[in-house]
């Protein structure tokens, strides 16, 4: 009956634990990325060793705890962890794609507005050669132009430092996590040794590692002692309990880098996305800016010094440069200077009409041939207009179906390791009644006890 | 398969973030009045609205060389005619000079006022336009009148030149040198008009026949440069009415592209509305059963 009492005990700790960790799934029920816990419930083994008398029978001692299980899919998880990769490569490249669409990207009031309205003052330059109204329109025309093109080039400066600053950031958030991921793993590889649970721990670890995978492509491999190590393309990042740090060198290219021994790494997900883009993703971009104005410049310079001013002079270079980000009209022209005659009186405005009708000559060169002009201005900034709106659109498009794909993902994780409030219910009620059995169990056998102790040797009492 | 109780709000959650998303593009689209808010949201559509802006702004470029040369030869065409008028009177008088009936005081009247004609005509040769003689090339002005009463050319024989059409160009002066004879080694109507002037007040009938000969050479050249600016002024009209037609078609394609249409956008505004709304109802409907109503 001792043993009964034993027996008892053991069933009610066993349903007040399950209660708890019930309660504790209950209470997680919003948490993000909790994977849910169950008891796992064993029969507790007979009691060897001294008995008094032989043969006596065995039973078991009730019911022991083994062990709290984690209910996860390590298989789920892992494709979770790549898939968060990819979509932190894709998300960052379609950010910087989607930031270049939003500056240059403009149809209207853009780079092919100020060229279209340049060649347009060449012709109203024609009508009235003489008048210094239209004189001046062309130098301010062309200042508009020469303005929006190293506008453009400075807002694609613009995007790539946004960019390096924040690949910089994000690397600093690697370093954190890691050092945090390697703090748990050694708290983790404790607890094991004491043959503790860590759920609690290894979904905290998830969840940082969830988010390196999508800053760094990382990937994860869980030792037996209960330790994962995070790896990364250039390495391993975290092992056990400790953890490596990596770094951003200066640059250009900005390389990532081990910081204890300066030699390379590498990253996928959002860093890795952005430092490929930082190392050469910009250049054609810039290029075709460059062979934009340059076309321009050496088509108008070639026509302006061919023609003669207003006292008669042959014309000094319109705008001066070596590609769009220091294009600038000639600081030292002036409107007496704008070479609008072809044959030398002021009222011949044959040249302005020559430049004018650059707008339908093919004055830009291709970045496949820097050498030799294939396109009018309006083709190439058309181009250019397509190319960077293309790029935007297919890389939210990919955004999209990856996202989808990892919602599905999230779905198939929640199938496991999510709570259902209904389910933990009904696991409430069942440890509920074999709590009150067990404290059933426990009076009867106290009042054998009773019986046995305060009854037993009492005759005629 | 298990739904846990996240997984259906996250669901739910997603949906509603997608349809939101949905709602506050095409409400951009109305107030914007455009469908392309940036190259991405439309690559091909954007690329082909940047080329037609620079083909709307080359025709209003033709359009205002249309304009101008339009009006350059109305005048040109103005004076011509007046040229034309004053040379037929010219003519009556000179036929007028050659009856025999004539005093001494009516032929010097006749010569009076063909001296008048001949000033007349030196002034609409000076005709301008814009400050810019029409008959005058580059120069300053088209003739001028020496101390001694002759008449040089001062002009020179430019054209000038204004692009009408991708394939064309229109001269919109008239040839100076041309028009008035001074292509003729000194039968230039001014010439011609004061010597005819002289012979009526001499009464030289064989004279005044010889320089009337001139003088309808004269008057003929002038008369043939009426055809001539009226077809130039018809090439103008039709040039123009090319131009208006193209950039109709431009700014339909234009507009077809870039522009929203109101009403399809109302719709599809009332249907993302509507799909935000039957989210918003299924998300409410999520939870309204679970064990907890059902045990004490």
């Amino acid at each position: 009956m001792i043993d009964g009492l034993m027996i008892g005990v053991n069933g009610l700790l066993a349903a007040q634990r399950s209660l708890d960790v019930v309660a504790h799934n209950l209470a997680n029920v919003n948490t993000p990325d909790y994977a849910r816990q169950r008891v796992v419930l064993k029969e507790a083994p007979p009691v060897t060793g001294f008995r008094p008398g032989q043969g006596a029978p065995a039973y078991g001692m009730g019911v022991v705890i083994q062990g709290i299980e984690l209910m996860t899919d390590r298989f789920v998880e892992a494709s979770i962890r790549e898939q968060k990769s990819h979509m932190g490569s894709l998300t960052a490249t379609a950010d910087l794609a989607t930031r270049i669409d939003e500056v240059l990207g403009r149809t209207d009031g853009g780079l092919g507005d100020s060229v279209s309205r340049f060649w347009g003052a060449w012709d109203q330059l024609a009508l009235t050669p003489e008048l210094m109204a239209t004189r001046n329109g062309v130098l301010e025309a062309g200042q508009d132009l020469a303005g929006a093109l190293r506008e453009a080039k400075n807002m694609i400066d613009d995007v790539v430092a946004e960019a390096d600053f924040r690949l910089r950031d994000q690397v600093d958030e690697i370093n954190t996590l890691a050092e945090q991921v390697a703090r748990l793993n050694g708290e983790i590889m404790s607890v094991h040794g004491r043959q503790g649970v860590a759920g609690d721990l290894i979904t905290e670890r998830y969840r940082l590692v969830n988010r390196l995978s999508e800053l760094a492509g990382a990937s994860l491999q869980v030792n037996d002692d209960g330790s994962a190590d995070v790896l990364i393309p250039g390495g391993m990042l975290v092992g056990g309990s400790k953890a490596s740090q990596i770094e951003v060198t200066t640059g250009p290219p900005a390389e990532i880098v081990w910081s204890d021994t300066g030699l390379p790494s590498a990253t996928r997900g959002s860093t890795g996305a952005i430092r490929d883009a930082l190392d050469g993703g910009f250049d054609d971009l810039y290029e075709r800016y460059d062979l934009l104005a340059n076309g321009i410049r050496t088509a108008v310079n070639a026509l302006h010094a061919a023609g003669t001013d207003l006292d008669g002079t042959t014309g000094v270079d319109f705008f001066t440069g070596t590609g769009a980000g220091d294009l600038e009209v000639n600081a030292a022209l002036t409107a007496r200077g704008v070479a609008a005659s072809a044959s030398g009186p002021s009222a011949d405005g044959n040249q302005a009409v020559a430049i004018g009708s650059l707008r339908v000559q093919a004055i830009i060169a291709d970045p496949s041939d820097p050498t030799t002009p294939v396109a009018t201005a309006s083709a190439s900034i058309s181009n250019l207009v397509a190319e960077i709106g293309r790029r935007a659109q297919s890389a939210e498009r990919r955004v999209e179906s990856a996202t989808a794909i990892g919602a599905d993902l999230e779905v198939r994780r929640g199938e496991i390791s999510g709570v259902s409030v209904d389910e933990e219910l009904t696991d409430m009620l069942r440890f509920q009644r074999a709590y009150e059995a067990s404290a059933r169990v426990l009076t009867s056998m106290d009042q054998m006890l009773d019986t046995l102790i305060n009854r037993v040797g009492v005759v005629g009492r | 398969m298990r739904v846990g109780d996240r997984v259906r709000y996250d669901s739910g959650l997603n949906a509603l973030r997608d349809t939101q998303r949905q709602v506050d593009r095409i409400q951009r689209q109305i107030t914007s009045g455009s469908r392309l808010q940036s190259a991405g949201d439309d690559p091909t559509g954007a690329a082909a609205v940047t080329r037609i802006r620079d083909g709307l702004a080359e025709l209003a470029s033709y359009e205002r060389n249309i304009d101008d040369a339009q009006a350059y030869l109305g005048v040109g065409e103005i004076a011509v005619t007046s040229a034309s008028n004053v040379l037929i009177r010219a003519q009556s008088l000179a036929a007028q000079s050659l009856n025999a009936g004539l005093g001494a005081a009516s032929r010097d009247g006749i010569a009076l006022e063909l001296e008048g004609i001949r000033d007349q005509l030196v002034a609409l040769a000076n005709t301008d336009y814009l400050g810019r003689p029409v008959f005058g090339g580059y120069a300053t002005s088209a003739v001028a009148v020496a101390g001694d009463g002759t008449v040089t050319f001062e002009g020179t024989t430019d054209g000038v030149q204004r692009r009408i059409s991708p394939s064309e160009v229109m001269t919109a002066n008239l040839n100076g040198e041309e028009v008035f004879g001074f292509d003729t080694a000194g039968d230039d109507v001014f010439a011609v008009l004061q010597r005819l002037a002289d012979q009526v007040r001499a009464g030289d009938a064989d004279a005044i026949r010889a320089e009337s000969v001139k003088l309808n050479e004269r008057t003929v050249t002038v008369q043939n440069m009426l055809g001539t600016l009226g077809s130039r002024i018809g090439r103008l009209e039709s040039a123009r009415t090319v131009a208006q037609d193209q950039k109709l078609s431009l700014d339909a394609r234009r507009a077809a592209i870039e522009d929203v249409d109101l009403a399809t956008a109302a719709t599809e505004l009332a249907a993302a509305n509507q799909a935000y709304e039957a989210t918003l109802l299924s998300i409410a409907r999520i939870d309204s059963m679970s064990l907890l109503d059902f045990l004490r």
